[in-house]
């Protein structure tokens, strides 16, 4: 059985998303526990970036069974019931937007000094939630600096037949804070969970790798690259390269 | 299932293209023939104007290979010297031409003052790389600005601000969009590997023009141009389908 180590000065941001799910799952199998968690929920109709509406998973991210009577499945999220399990504190926010006046006021006080960041797609963090002091870490899905922006995986398959993972903190510049940990990855044969699953895993691999850097160096985040400021801005991939890519 | 990217008025709502959903193979199809069609109607609209026949015919060129179905290297070769031949020529139909000596192409600095007219800057962009005469490092960097203010606003704007950073006036302008792809058309053409940020970009820019293709049809040059660029945009996407052993 893995031992449960609770890291005291870091906290979690989650939204109901795959890649949240897949982090959880991944620190939670690993033993790592943050203090807190703040959950963004979508009370919207709409799905959100980052949301899927039919199950995306195969069964391989989700539990096989629950053993959780049907009363409180009803009542909690997958992501509650996790965090239950496992005696997380968390919080649930009213607003799925990051850089609400809210989810700052409820970062602003809480004692953690780095939060893991994982939120809705599409949305970066503005001047007044990276000015409250704390760090936020984030994987970047794309080996860096090489790749930086968005469905950087798509044209990485496309160009060097793998994919990545970077882990770094958050800057008013987008994915060009100090890399921490960086890997690649071989692309998994089916690539059609590429969106939801399979980028999710891959930076799941890499949180974790952080994780154990920053434990085995004394509790110090340190640089596996100090200067990531050069590289190629990518955009959403068209869905045509998207198909070959994934056909490739 | 069609081709989706091209049926509603980009102009009027743009697509932000996040999580496509993946629609299997077919997909490349439904790309191809959405291509070929517009080829097809821009090649017949041309038809039926008194243009010279030099003109029409490049369009019609690489139009005629592009609807080999089986799209062969051979009949891709065969398009892309036609292009080359052409712009070697300089006959596109339009005279891409230095408009004033104050150079917008030098307007790069944020800092600077001044307005860059999308028009202007594409006109002398296009001068200079059809010539040969292009420098390497700020058709980059244009290229750069001009993709990054696409993807983010989906839209060109009739001017900018100096480094293309704010953008202002009208945003329908179609010449504008057309100009814009034939820029990146071409560039990809010349340039030794295939930029997939470019080509993607492309892409997108072609998929809004075609959604208000109709627009064009009163503009013959803007029609060869357009034609042009899709047949290059195909070309390129075609070379990669087949190293995916579609």
């Amino acid at each position: 059985m893995t031992s449960k180590r609770v890291f005291s000065e870091i906290g979690l941001i989650l939204a109901e998303t795959t890649r949240s799910d897949v982090y959880l799952e991944f620190l939670v199998n690993e033993g790592f526990l943050p203090a807190f968690v703040l959950v963004m929920q979508n009370k919207a109709n709409n799905a959100l970036p980052g949301q899927v509406v039919t199950d995306p998973l195969g069964g391989i991210v989700q539990p096989q069974f629950e053993i959780a009577p049907q009363s409180f499945r009803d009542k909690y999220s997958l992501l509650e019931r996790k965090l239950l399990e496992n005696d997380i504190e968390y919080e649930i926010s009213p607003s799925h937007d990051i850089n609400a006046e809210v989810n700052i006021q409820i970062l602003k006080r809480r004692p953690e000094f780095v939060f893991v960041y994982s939120g809705y797609g599409g949305v970066f963090l503005r001047a007044p939630i990276l000015a409250i002091g704390k760090k936020f870490l984030h994987v970047h899905g794309g080996y860096l600096p090489d790749y930086k922006g968005s469905t950087c995986n798509y044209f990485s398959i496309l160009t060097d037949g793998k994919i990545g993972a970077s882990s770094i903190f958050l800057t008013d510049k987008l994915d060009s804070g100090n890399v921490i940990v960086r890997r690649l990855f071989a692309p998994p044969k089916d690539k059609r969970n590429m969106d939801h699953l399979d980028d999710s895993i891959c930076r799941a691999k890499v949180l974790i790798e952080t994780l154990k850097k920053y434990l085995a160096d004394s509790y110090c985040w340190n640089f596996e690259l100090e200067d990531n400021s050069k590289g190629e801005m990518y955009y959403i991939i068209h869905p045509l390269l998207k198909h070959i890519a994934i056909l490739n | 299932m069609k081709y989706l990217y091209t049926l509603r008025n980009q102009l009027e709502e743009p697509h932000n293209y996040m999580y496509a959903k993946f629609q299997g193979s077919n997909f490349i199809e439904h790309y191809k023939s959405d291509r070929l069609s517009k080829l097809s109607i821009l090649s017949n609209k041309m038809q039926n104007r008194s243009l010279s026949s030099e003109l029409i015919s490049s369009v019609r060129e690489v139009a005629r290979y592009s609807f080999d179905k089986r799209l062969s290297i051979y009949s891709i070769n065969d398009a892309n010297a036609a292009v080359q031949k052409m712009t070697e020529n300089g006959c596109f139909g339009i005279k891409f031409v230095v408009i004033n000596n104050s150079s917008v192409i030098d307007l790069i600095d944020r800092k600077q003052s001044g307005r860059i007219y999308s028009f202007a800057l594409l006109n002398q962009l296009l001068h200079d790389v059809l010539k040969s005469s292009a420098d390497e490092k700020k058709t980059n960097f244009w290229i750069n600005r001009f993709i990054h203010q696409f993807e983010v606003t989906k839209k060109i704007f009739e001017y900018y601000s100096p480094g293309l950073v704010k953008g202002g006036g009208a945003t329908d302008l179609i010449y504008n969009y057309v100009l814009v792809s034939f820029f990146l058309a071409v560039t990809l053409e010349y340039q030794g590997s295939l930029s997939l940020k470019r080509l993607s970009c492309l892409l997108k820019v072609n998929d809004l023009i075609g959604s208000v293709s109709t627009q064009l049809f009163q503009e013959p040059v803007l029609m060869q141009i357009f034609g042009l660029s899709l047949a290059l945009e195909l070309s390129k996407s075609t070379q990669l389908v087949g190293g995916s052993g579609d």
